[in-house]
């Protein structure tokens, strides 16, 4: 223990103590939704780091007993935008019709999603979905994260992303549209499923 | 239940989120109807495509060590490591801390010692960029030279100097492993001067940087006819090793820099090479 350090403000010592119990453990969830949102570790490292140092600095503005998670949450996702975002882009076309095609083709009997969906995106890499995931708007692709990688509940994402529970629903199931439209685009180009 | 109102369920089934009460009538329905059956398997599919392509993982254990130890430097006082910023910080108690006002870059009120120039870099003129850059630096190792702020993030000495005035491009490098940053500006006669420093372990790299224009034989600062001509010829320079540190030079868009630290010239050259 050097001597700078028994100098140590007693205020100084509790926060940092308060912090790192109760900030620290929801680095996983933070780190993912990082991971998932940039697309690349370098950027998910920068965008953590960012958001841990703003919520430490800000930590007497965090309002003890409420939802630390969601708070956590909220500034890597301001961070993010003002890191990050980029022109807002139009959301990509969605090709409806080979959407309704592709539901025609398959053949009703299929009961079991995951045998479908070894049938027709088996030969799907890793990389395709995570760029399929990237490409959807960021409203979007923020619910499905949190709903799908995270495993948080609607109830959850709405207090995350401050919207009303409908407001998740709908979002997320347009943004899982989306994200099978993209899906199926990159199926067609491997081949596994034949052109119409 | 009529096909809108499965419709609008798909996402409550896949996320077990539908009371069970209506669970029962969700599946008669899609039994009976082949078209809400394929969307609700293929808005399944893309769930389970998620899951099972991008799983949650563990942050890595070099990111959790990166940010616990920025939250240890975070309050400068903590860190028996960082001689300059105790010392800054005894003098003068942090501003933020101590009111409570949450503060992201740290200001404190120094200003550079104007025209301090010892004889260490002996031959040279005053207003030479390589001494003042030397005593500069020696300076700064001392702890008697600090920074207007200090900061973890780079952005925030960007935004410094864009506040600041300084009417040339001054370059802030990103540098990987950077503790944190410290930056200032000074004027030297007609000169304003840009100063940023990064403490990188135990290693300090510090920067000065000047509008070129103000460099010269005539000008306010100069520098040696054969250092002119280097910077002319490859656009670097780099200095005969003096016993404490070693000193580089360049100029890029119209701005001379000249960096000094106690690192070696290669690991400088290669935490520098950001053009
Ligand atoms: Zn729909
Ligand atoms: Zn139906």
């Amino acid at each position: 223990m050097s001597a700078a350090r028994s100098t140590l403000p007693r205020s100084t010592r509790k926060k940092h103590k308060e912090f790192e119990h109760e900030a620290l453990p929801h680095m996983d969830v933070l780190y993912n939704f990082a991971l998932r949102t940039t697309g690349n570790a370098d950027d998910a490292r920068d965008l953590l780091q960012e958001t841990y140092l703003k919520a430490y600095r800000f930590w007497d503005k965090y309002e003890k007993g409420t939802n630390i998670r969601a708070w956590l949450f909220r500034i890597m996702k301001n961070s993010y935008i003002n890191r990050y975002r980029k022109e807002t882009k139009e959301p990509d076309k969605v090709d409806y019709d080979s959407v309704e095609n592709f539901y025609n083709s398959i053949r009703s009997e299929q009961t079991d999603p995951n045998d479908l969906e070894e049938k027709i995106f088996g030969g799907l890499l890793g990389d395709e979905v995570a760029k399929a995931l990237e490409s959807i708007p960021e409203d979007f692709r923020t619910v499905v994260i949190l709903c799908d990688i995270e495993g948080l509940t609607y109830e959850e994402i709405a207090e995350f992303i401050e919207c009303p529970i409908g407001t998740v629903r709908s979002r997320l199931h347009r943004g899982r549209k989306l994200l099978q439209a993209k899906l199926l685009e990159y199926a067609k180009e491997q081949g596994i499923l034949g052109h119409d | 239940m009529d096909c809108r109102e499965v419709h609008d369920h798909f996402g409550d089934v896949i996320d077990r989120e539908l009371p069970v009460t209506l669970r029962e009538r969700f599946f008669t329905h899609l039994r009976r109807c082949p078209r809400c059956h394929i969307e609700y398997l293929c808005e399944f599919v893309g769930k389970i495509l998620v899951r099972k392509h991008l799983p949650h993982v563990r942050t890595p254990a070099d990111v959790q060590s990166a940010i616990i130890h920025e939250i240890q430097i975070a309050d400068p006082i903590e860190s028996p490591q960082n001689p300059w910023l105790i010392r800054i910080f005894r003098r003068h108690p942090f501003p933020a801390i101590a009111t409570g006002i949450a503060s992201i870059a740290l200001v404190l009120y120094f200003i550079l010692p104007r025209g301090t120039h010892g004889l260490s870099v002996a031959g040279l003129a005053p207003n030479d960029i390589i001494r003042q850059t030397h005593e500069n630096f020696m300076l700064i190792r001392k702890g008697e030279l600090t920074p207007a702020m200090v900061s973890c993030e780079r952005d925030l000495v960007v935004g410094f100097f864009e506040k600041n005035n300084t009417r040339f491009a001054v370059a802030v490098p990103q540098m990987e492993g950077c503790d944190w940053y410290g930056a200032t500006t000074n004027e030297f006669g007609d000169a304003l001067t840009a100063h940023v420093v990064y403490k990188l372990g135990n290693d300090y790299l510090y920067l000065f940087q000047v509008e070129k224009t103000k460099v010269g034989a005539q000008a306010t600062l100069s520098l040696p006819e054969s250092v002119l001509a280097s910077l002319r010829e490859t656009g670097w320079y780099t200095d005969i090793d003096h016993a404490e540190c070693s000193i580089i030079l360049w100029s890029l868009n119209g701005t001379l820099c000249a960096a000094a630290s106690t690192m070696s010239k290669e690991r400088m050259l290669a935490l520098l090479s950001y053009r």
